[in-house]
């Protein structure tokens, strides 16, 4: 086997995963190769092993990553399992890792319990002063996402009637060439300009809700992963 | 290499690698440099770098070389921190280890 086949086998392999961590993988291996150079090329595949070994290691990460993720969110690391994974993978030695988590764990219990009542009672005994500020703040929000409404409903609408009249002002102005041809020219000019006007503004619509506002909601929502998750972001080590 | 290399080892090692170089290195010197130290398959190494990238304590970055791509591994401040703490965990444990082996009390 020589390097092409090799690194042809490896993509065929890993065509089950997402094509950025293919792309990523066979970029690794291909400039691994490039720098071994070719005098070492065949040694570099001795070493590798076969295809299905590094497809198998890249496959296995993979899987382990989005299985961890999850349990990241829904579980506990007492449970465990998260070392067990590694244990499956790498033949772990269990003891040490084991301990480590568990300290982890007690140690923030330890700090937060006594703070978090105290927190709480504060909050709730300061309840009517805060609810006017939260009740203000969610009105500015309600105005802001309705202003932002009404304008989009607007340009949409001035897109329309703009290519709407600029149509009309064209086929009205071409039925009237043979009478007024020096006019009927210039309004047929007119009519353009403002189907063109108006499809600039349509564009924008739909640039703004199709692309600009799902990008948005996508940049506040890791915003808000990354606070919840810099909480248990502490537990690894 | 009669004792087995867990992941977390493994990670402790690579970091430690790319830790020597200020500018970082690139993935062939960090295998070759983490085999003259362990007996580990090169395939290995790629999803060590991998997961260390994506825990954010490596970063990449591309450097044009012989008309070449060649892609560098870089510890991140998060890189540097985990390590620190890698180096104190490997201190305590292997210290007690010598102790079993040699001698003397066990705390």
């Amino acid at each position: 086997m020589n390097r092409q086949e090799f690194m042809n086998r490896l993509e065929y392999l890993l065509r089950s995963i997402p094509e950025e961590e293919r792309a990523d993988a066979l970029a690794y291996y291909n400039d691994y190769f490039d720098e071994a150079g070719i005098e070492n090329e065949y040694q570099v595949i001795q070493e590798l092993g076969s295809p299905e070994q590094v497809a198998q290691t890249i496959l296995s990460n993979v899987q382990q990553e989005s299985f961890n993720r999850i349990r990241q969110d829904y579980c506990s690391p007492e449970e465990g399992s998260k070392n067990t994974e590694k244990e499956h993978t790498y033949e772990y030695t269990t003891t040490n890792e084991n301990w480590n988590a568990h300290t982890v764990v007690e140690e923030k219990k330890k700090m937060s319990t006594p703070i978090k009542v105290l927190l709480i009672i504060v909050i709730i005994l300061t309840f009517p002063l805060w609810i006017g500020v939260v009740g203000g703040l969610f009105g500015v929000l309600v105005g802001i996402l309705g202003a932002l409404f009404g304008i989009i409903v607007g340009f949409g609408g001035a897109a329309i009637g703009l290519v709407a009249g600029g149509v009309a002002c064209i086929l009205v102005s071409i039925t009237q060439i043979a009478v007024v041809p020096a006019v009927a020219l210039a309004s047929i000019g007119v009519g353009a300009l403002l189907v063109a006007v108006g499809l600039l503004l349509a564009l924008l619509v739909t640039l703004t809700v199709g692309v600009w506002i799902p990008k948005l909601v996508k940049v506040i929502i890791s915003w808000v992963k990354r606070i919840t998750h810099r909480e248990e972001g502490g537990n690894e080590i | 290499m009669i004792f087995n290399t867990g992941a977390a080892l493994l990670d402790a090692i690579v970091l430690a690698v790319v830790a020597k170089e200020k500018q970082g290195t690139y993935g062939y010197k960090i295998t070759q440099d983490v085999r003259q130290v362990l007996e580990v398959s090169e395939s290995t190494l790629y999803p060590v770098l991998r997961r260390l990238q994506k825990d954010e304590c490596l970063e990449v970055y591309d450097m044009e070389c012989a008309g070449r791509n060649r892609r560098y591994y870089k510890l991140t401040e998060k890189g540097e921190a985990q390590l620190r703490l890698y180096k104190i965990e490997w201190k305590n444990y292997a210290s007690k280890i010598k102790m079993l082996f040699e001698g003397g009390t066990v705390n």
